[in-house]
């Protein structure tokens, strides 16, 4: 008999059925992960001349600074789309049939989809970016040849063990609390993301894109307008509790609003039912 | 055992769909569920199912709250609904994949079953007709042996063979704890395998009785004799005659016929009604 309870059992069987299940589509998404990336590594190695005399000297891969923002944008639109697509069965009237009906519970359901698309879709966008990388340093290395003063080729998935490099992406003085902010804030965004597609399944990312962007400006505008209004021609020493730990409340509200995401998401695939009802 | 008790349901405000519907199913036979379009059957199978949430009144399947959809009551219910999706896999991995939530799923059933549809394992979904689609996935269902089964519609889109096939594969599936509930308009190619009748209108039960009573209360027959024609307690015109429904006062054996107990229980309901508490 099925227990009521959690089960991990029944959540890895929901995460390899849906696998199973939708093998292409995500095959497909895997393949354009893995063409973003050998596009941002071939424009890499066409854009940088690493024998260029304004490279001498330089001990650091020129072409660094580039590949962190643009596989950062990378990961950020790819894990923001796919979160979106976690609940894109529930467009149809079979597929929530399908869904709902699976003797399973509301947080089996997400946690099996969760692992696919918030664990699983990181770890298929490194692997895509050493490819593509390792790719790139192989053809790097052969158009350089032995040109003796040529910057160092380094792949971007070698940041990971080399700190001096690393180092300069980081902020300084707090670099555990910045690099947990940063992985925080994807969670945020995509936990947004997740949120949207359950409430619209339909064009899920662009209307989650279009109310997160209208929330995102809503907050800026208000949070400006009253530090305008509160702080304006006042004088701080920088003292205070929250200036000194302005970064911790940053962390814990990013947080908390992933956190309310996740809850609402749950709340509302409990609440799904097969017939949208207008009463 | 399944009830329905007091339900309210409606899609938009002011327009409900089923209104104060109390029903009661005991476990084990084939119901028949019947109504006219739109008379809330397929809505009334999904808030058996747990699918829709009742504005008033709740479901109850053995006791649990079917709108709860814990998975202890979702693997004992298995609807198989008008349209529905079957992934491109083939039906090894679908097993494989699938039978591990339903804990009396038997592969042996399965494959029984597929054969009465002429069908073997080695199936690949994705490139199967629609109507193949709708054999392996009812062959599924019924190997799933959950004790209520829901079918909405279950012979549309299947072949001839497949239709008379249909009521082999279903008699072959019972047994005395199973209870299969059956909502269609395709009358003749379920009345000979229901065990119990249920018409409904809207807001209440018209009609609900076992075939056995039915069939003690009543008589079919299909005539041309005008007197007869006349005297019946309702007569359906057919071609060169009527197919009438006489009180079955001799006790004796006719086949029943769905299409005119239908007709009859939703023309006249409380004609009919009348019969049957006068034989009580």
């Amino acid at each position: 008999m099925n227990t009521d309870n959690f089960s991990f059992r029944r959540t890895a069987r929901l995460t390899a059925l849906y696998l199973s299940e939708n093998r292409r589509f995500l095959l497909l998404g895997a393949g354009t992960m893995l063409g973003a990336s050998l596009i941002i590594s071939l424009f890499c190695l066409l854009a940088f001349n690493y024998t260029a005399s304004y490279y001498y000297d330089r001990n650091v891969d020129p072409a660094i600074d580039f590949m962190v923002i643009w596989y950062s944008i990378a990961l950020f639109v790819f894990g923001s789309v796919g979160a979106s697509m976690m609940f894109s069965d529930l467009r149809t009237k079979q597929g929530r049939i399908h869904t709902l009906m699976m003797p399973a519970n509301s947080s089996e359901k997400i946690i099996s989809r969760g692992i696919i698309f918030i664990i699983l879709l990181p770890v298929v966008m490194y692997l895509c970016m050493f490819i593509a990388e390792s790719l790139r340093c192989v053809f790097e290395s052969v158009i350089i040849g032995d040109h003796e003063n040529a910057a160092p080729v380094t792949p971007l998935y070698a940041i990971f063990w080399h700190p001096e490099i690393m180092k300069d992406f980081i902020n300084k003085t707090h670099p555990v609390l910045f690099a947990s902010m940063w992985v925080v804030g994807y969670f945020l965004v995509q936990s947004f993301f997740v949120l949207g597609s359950a409430i619209w399944p339909k064009s899920s990312f662009i209307k989650s894109f279009v109310v997160f962007t209208g929330l995102t400006a809503l907050f800026t505008g208000v949070t400006a307008w009253c530090a305008y209004t509160l702080c304006n021609d006042k004088y701080f020493d920088n003292t205070s509790w929250l200036q000194q730990n302005i970064m911790y409340v940053f962390f814990w509200l990013e947080c908390a609003a992933c956190l309310y995401n996740w809850t609402m998401t749950w709340l509302r695939l409990r609440e799904t039912d097969v017939i949208t009802t207008k009463r | 055992m399944l009830e329905v008790q007091n339900i309210t349901f409606s899609y938009r405000k002011g327009a409900p769909v089923l209104s104060d519907f109390s029903l009661s199913v005991a476990p084990g036979g084939i119901y028949g569920l019947l109504g006219r379009n739109g008379a809330g059957k397929s809505t009334l199978l999904y808030l058996m199912a747990g699918l829709l949430t009742p504005t008033k009144g709740r479901v109850c399947f053995n006791g649990a709250n079917t709108r709860e959809r814990r998975p202890s009551t979702m693997s004992d219910i298995f609807i198989v609904p008008e349209e529905f999706m079957l992934p491109p896999v083939s039906l090894r991995e679908y097993l494989k994949l699938n039978s591990h939530f339903y804990p009396k799923f038997s592969e042996e059933d399965l494959v029984r079953h597929l054969d009465t549809f002429d069908l073997t394992p080695d199936l690949n979904l994705g490139a199967l007709s629609m109507g193949q689609k709708k054999k392996a996935f009812m062959c599924f269902a019924l190997a799933c042996n959950t004790p209520l089964l829901l079918l909405d519609e279950p012979t549309n889109g299947l072949d001839i063979p497949g239709k008379s096939r249909f009521r082999k594969f279903i008699v072959s599936s019972m047994d005395e704890d199973r209870t299969i509930i059956i909502s269609t308009h395709q009358v003749r190619d379920i009345d000979r395998i229901l065990d119990h009748v249920i018409v409904t209108e809207s807001n209440k039960v018209l009609f609900d009785k076992s075939v056995r009573e039915i069939l003690s209360t009543l008589r079919f027959i299909d005539t041309t004799d005008r007197n007869l024609i006349e005297t019946a307690l309702y007569a359906q015109p057919s071609v060169g005659g009527a197919n009438i429904i006489l009180p079955n006062t001799d006790d004796e054996d006719t086949e029943l016929n769905l299409e005119s107990l239908f007709e009859f229980a939703l023309n006249k309901p409380e004609e009919l009604k009348a019969i049957f508490k006068s034989k009580e």
